[in-house]
């Protein structure tokens, strides 16, 4: 948490002249569902290290240059409304960003783009956890076209399909803020094994990034801890740098680049925020779950 | 000419599977004695797998095209042990006993096999590592009868290496635990049976096979497979069964090595591809099979005649 505070530059998405900075708006993005997701879960608004995100996110929100953007595409649609999703956990309720979302959404900006299985149940997640009008196909009917409805064999699934499955996971079960109801319990025992394969599959290949957010999804299926889960976690908290950050993969590292230069410490934070939001999130639902908090605190600040 | 390929049984992905194999195997046979002298190792490994498809064929094994094979395989292989240099001696004692069964025993091999369980009958361990790595031979020469039963390794010592698991897993660890499981159960010939607070070694293995299949690592994949059946957990078998049987070429050999082959061709120009990749993992996959879709049946169990001459 606190490399992300302290690189709150590099997730600002009026920190450059571009309007549209899509690498910056997807990191802007990820950060406001990590405000989400931590202060639901923990309820702390308060932490110095939680400040700065909390602000920035308000001050982006009443900003003309940065918001306006948001009502005319609906292809922005999902971001604002995970940008007021955490505004409205965050902060509190914006009856002006209320209405203006319902105002896009009556004009269809929920259909006009095509989007795969898990952004529709993302987009799903967003409308109820705002509690907004139900519209749309439901959570059994998206399930249904998902990637969960038949859980290929964990041999098989390639990193894409791998992150498919874990935002299935995480978006049916509001990133583990709501009990995994929306799963039979024949499909929960189903995840179970494969999930524990793809624990260990991930260790081995060392996918930090999605070994982060299968551990995610244990925690957000509630599944028992077990001895492999436990030395998966220690192998996720290892990776954490002495900045607090985690890089994404073992492969993928940033050895080249000078954190003392702008140049470098701008590389470190575009390689490494989001295996490092992950572990915020991931560590926020497990304390939740556990009421214990994984040893994730180097670099807090 | 091997003739009498064609299994009349093709009722099932594994017998059709095996039958494929079968051929491609006694093809790749022809092929090495055609061209006269070939290394010991792949004339082993083919024997071994044509017998594999005997048993998924449910022919009566030795079938009569066996024996045929066999008594072809002992005039091709070398007459003494420098012939054998770098054989995997476990691999050895296979071709020493289905000769023997197949009617066809090889002088030398016989007497490898013979002279292998007398110094390890009068071997006294002083180094466990060693101890379980000439386990696999004492299993199978006891199964023959020629070799007092070997101590194997308990449960609590399997559970014991499992215990030092860190991830992300050292290979080397890895593989004792692999042997450690395989010496626990004596390579299939006996149950496991884990405490209720051990299941999770189940967890393990599937997880490390998962891996190990994922990196396209075929013959590692598989000894964890059957390391895996061996300490029965039902439901996950099937899963690999079929990724298993996926690997199959339409020619009847088991994996897709395009890249593979390319990269050996690449640093030995001369070596076969054939024999160094395909051979050795299409009777790492027929086995693995042989013994997923029939649990009473074993190699270890299977394979060595008891002989109390």
């Amino acid at each position: 948490m606190g490399w992300v505070a302290r690189n709150l530059n590099e997730f600002d998405p009026l920190a450059t002249d571009r309007r549209f900075d899509i690498p910056r708006m997807k990191r802007f993005t990820e950060m406001a569902l990590m405000l989400s997701v931590y202060v639901g879960a923990t309820g702390d608004t308060s932490r110095p290290a939680i400040r700065g995100p909390i602000e920035l996110l308000a001050a982006s929100l009443e900003e003309p240059r940065f918001f306006d953007w948001a009502m005319r595409s609906p292809a922005a649609m999902l971001q604002h409304l995970h940008l007021y999703t955490a505004y409205r956990t965050a902060v509190g309720e914006s009856p002006a960003q209320r209405t203006l979302i319902l105002r896009a959404l009556d004009n269809g900006f929920d259909r006009f783009v095509e989007r795969p299985p898990y952004r529709l149940l993302e987009f799903r997640m967003c409308m109820e956890w705002l509690e907004l009008p139900d519209r749309g196909p439901s959570w059994c009917e998206l399930l249904d076209r998902s990637t969960a409805a038949s859980l290929p064999a964990a041999l098989h699934l390639r990193v894409d399909d791998l992150y498919a499955l874990t935002h299935v996971v995480m978006f049916a079960t509001r990133i583990g803020l709501e009990p995994p109801d929306r799963f039979t319990p024949e499909q929960i025992a189903r995840f179970e094994p494969l999930l524990s394969d793809l624990i260990i599959a991930m260790c081995q290949e060392g996918h930090w990034d999605l070994l982060g957010e299968l551990l995610m999804c244990w925690d957000c299926l509630h599944l028992p801890s077990t001895p492999i889960v436990r030395r998966a976690w220690a192998a996720f908290v290892r990776m954490q740098a002495a900045d607090g950050s985690l890089p994404p993969t073992s492969a993928r590292d940033d050895h080249d680049a000078d954190p003392a230069t702008d140049e470098g410490r701008k590389q470190r934070v575009a390689l490494r925020y989001h295996t490092t939001l992950v572990a915020i999130i991931a560590g926020s639902i497990r304390q939740r779950r556990l009421g214990q908090v994984p040893d994730l605190v180097k670099g807090a600040a | 000419m091997v003739d009498s390929l064609t299994s009349p049984a093709m009722s099932s992905p594994t017998t059709t599977a095996a039958s494929l194999a079968r051929t491609w195997l006694a093809d790749v046979f022809e092929t090495m004695a055609r061209h006269g002298a070939p290394t010991a190792q792949p004339v082993c490994e083919a024997l071994l797998g044509l017998w594999l498809c005997d048993h998924l064929l449910e022919d009566r094994t030795p079938s009569p095209c066996f024996r045929e094979v066999a008594a072809r395989a002992r005039d091709l292989l070398p007459p003494g042990g420098d012939g054998f240099a770098g054989v995997p001696p476990t691999l050895q004692l296979f071709a020493s006993f289905l000769l023997t069964r197949a009617g066809a025993a090889h002088p030398y091999l016989d007497g490898y096999a013979r002279l292998t369980a007398e110094v390890l009958d009068g071997w006294t361990p002083d180094d466990p590592a060693e101890e379980r790595a000439l386990l696999e031979k004492q299993v199978l020469l006891h199964a023959a009868g020629l070799s007092r039963a070997p101590r194997l390794v308990t449960r609590a010592e399997v559970i014991a290496v499992a215990e030092r698991l860190a991830l992300p897993a050292d290979p080397a660890w890895v593989a004792d635990l692999v042997l450690d499981v395989e010496a626990a159960t004596g390579w299939g010939t006996r149950s496991l049976s884990l405490l209720p607070g051990e299941a999770w070694l189940v967890g393990l293995l599937r997880g490390l096979a998962t891996d190990a299949f994922r990196q396209y690592d075929i013959a590692g994949g598989c000894r964890l497979f059957r390391a895996l059946i061996h300490v029965d957990c039902p439901g996950t078998v099937d899963e690999f069964r079929d990724y298993v049987l996926l690997q199959q070429r339409l020619e009847g050999a088991f994996g897709f090595f395009g890249p593979e082959e390319a990269a050996l061709r690449a640093r030995a120009p001369e070596a076969d591809t054939t024999l160094a990749l395909s051979l050795p993992v299409t009777v790492q996959c027929l086995w693995s099979l042989a013994e997923a879709v029939d649990p009473a049946w074993r190699l270890f169990r299977e394979l060595p005649q008891r002989r109390d001459d």
